[in-house]
């Protein structure tokens, strides 16, 4: 026997198909190996997926990040030319109750879409301004079936427009407004002011009750950067301008309480473009695509206060991200904020002149 | 031969369960879902049921506002976007009228209607007096106005 294999390995030591001793071993893989091959090959991928995802997630932020910086810097870019910043939205030609335009369209040539925003009527001026019939052909014209990349955030899971959506995704209002409508709604919205007044057992006294009949209305914001009809210059905002927000995410669903998604962003169903009418009934005190910051960051309950009222002004900065919400500062840097930052320092941020020194975020 | 065999059988065993275990910790977050206490009750006036109205709870310090309509018979109860309750905390409390709708294109204001089954007391947190700190698990909290 010794001899035997002595002589084996002296020939050919690694005899293909013959294990040592002589015996043969099967030709291929038997099927437990396989097995293990795959099962192992299926631990890697595993492992591997949720990384992936994050990439490509972590890759979407950035985008989103980039689109608020743009709005940030438009938003300067105008306090550069006009030397104060955009309104918070306008209204509609003077002597009318008409619905005026947002501050994102009054920033559209400082984040280069001046050839929209020359082609648009933006203050309304034959009367009526908004893109709802009968509305103002210039406008329709212009923003019909309009996408502006800058203002959609590629995680939202959230439609561009109203076309063809049930109309309890769109307003949740029983009314549906804004459904069917072709105008983009924007994943970003301007930041009014933050916190509670005296009067809801708050401090913030630049806030007050929306109307006057129900305070579950939420509150309307006079505390920001961006306020209604209104326009501030850098010395207004006393805090500094990089210790303010001006723009806050919207970019995910909100859950309502019988389980279903509803749309809980600030234009309120009416896309990007709709501004502010002058008030003259406490219904009417809407605040579009502007947003006071009462709710917690990253708040998806559509039951939360200033939410699912006629236009909630406390519509909260929330996104599809894990794990918080992009917002711009005045000064044009931008931020991801935590979801657990704390509440004094989020309501000090989205106050222009509160005194207050900012907490650690 | 045969104890060969089972040792890989063994061993492919052992590959899938750790596929599993570890597929299994991969799907869910990586952070316990925050703690609620379910909070609910019955909103009446003078004994009565109030059918129409709304509850407002409110923690500033954690940003957390929520809302409740009534139901006919005066019942209500908080359901917030991950399931029924509220954050533990203190929470001031008050009853307000159901808010207004009004429609975009219509210019003439509704008439305002009066709910006289909710005294202006109760209308905001400050005057309300009433507060509820919300425990885990069960909160009954009924609220009984008087004029």
């Amino acid at each position: 026997m010794v001899l035997r294999r002595d002589r084996l390995s002296s020939i050919s030591p690694r005899h293909p198909g013959k294990a040592p001793g002589g015996r043969v071993r099967p030709k291929g893989f038997t099927l437990v190996e396989l097995l293990v091959v795959i099962a192992i090959i299926g631990i890697l991928i595993a492992l591997l997926l949720p990384a992936v995802q994050a990439a490509r997630e972590a890759a979407r932020r950035i985008q989103c990040v980039n689109n608020v910086k743009q709005l940030a810097l438009g938003v300067l870019n105008y306090e550069s030319t006009n030397a104060v910043f955009p309104p918070g939205g306008s209204y509609g030609v003077a002597g009318s109750t008409a619905y005026g335009a947002s501050w994102m369209v009054h920033i559209l040539p400082f984040c280069e879409q001046d050839s929209v925003y020359q082609s648009m009527d933006p203050f309304g001026a034959n009367g009526t301004w908004g893109c709802y019939a009968p509305g103002n052909p210039a406008n329709q014209a212009a923003l019909q079936d309009k996408v502006f990349n800058f203002l959609r955030c590629p995680s939202s899971p959230l439609p561009v427009n109203g076309v063809g959506l049930p109309t309890e995704y769109q307003v949740g209002d029983p009314n549906g407004y804004g459904n069917n409508q072709p105008y983009q709604g924007s994943n970003y919205t301007g930041i009014s002011g933050g916190g509670l007044p005296p009067s809801a057992g708050g401090t913030y006294g630049q806030t007050r009750p929306k109307g006057s009949s129900s305070v579950a209305s939420g509150y309307i914001g006079e505390g920001g950067v961006l306020i209604r009809a209104v326009t501030l210059s850098v010395a207004d905002v006393s805090d500094g301008l990089s210790n303010t927000i001006v723009i806050g995410e919207q970019s995910d669903w909100c859950i309502a309480t019988d389980g279903q998604k509803r749309d809980c962003r600030s234009d309120c169903g009416h896309g990007f473009y709709m501004g502010p009418a002058r008030v003259n009934t406490d219904a009417n005190d809407r605040d579009f695509n502007l947003s006071c910051v009462i709710n917690r960051l990253g708040e998806k309950s559509f039951a939360a206060t200033g939410v699912a009222s006629n236009c909630g002004p406390n519509r909260p900065i929330q996104a599809a991200h894990p794990g918080g919400a992009t917002v711009g500062f005045t000064d044009g840097s931008v931020h991801f904020l935590n979801a657990d930052i704390n509440m004094y320092t989020l309501y000090n941020m989205a106050t222009r002149n509160d005194g207050q020194t900012l907490g650690d975020y | 031969m045969t104890a060969r065999h089972s040792a890989i059988t063994n061993g492919g065993f052992v590959a899938a369960l750790s596929l599993l275990i570890i597929s299994g910790l991969a799907v869910p977050g990586c952070k316990p879902a925050e703690k609620l206490g379910r909070i609910g009750g019955k909103v009446t006036f003078q004994g009565k049921p109030v059918s129409e109205g709304v509850v407002l709870f409110s923690c500033i310090d954690k940003g957390v506002n929520m809302t409740a309509a009534l139901a006919k018979d005066g019942s209500y109860e908080i359901i917030m976007a991950k399931g029924a309750g509220l954050p533990l905390g203190a929470y001031k409390v008050c009853v307000s009228p159901p808010p207004e709708f009004y429609p975009i294109g219509q210019q003439a204001p509704p008439k305002p209607k009066q709910y006289p089954n909710i005294p202006a007391k109760y209308r905001n947190y400050q005057t309300s007096g009433l507060t509820v700190t919300i425990q885990d698990g069960e909160n009954p909290f009924d609220i009984d106005m008087s004029p």
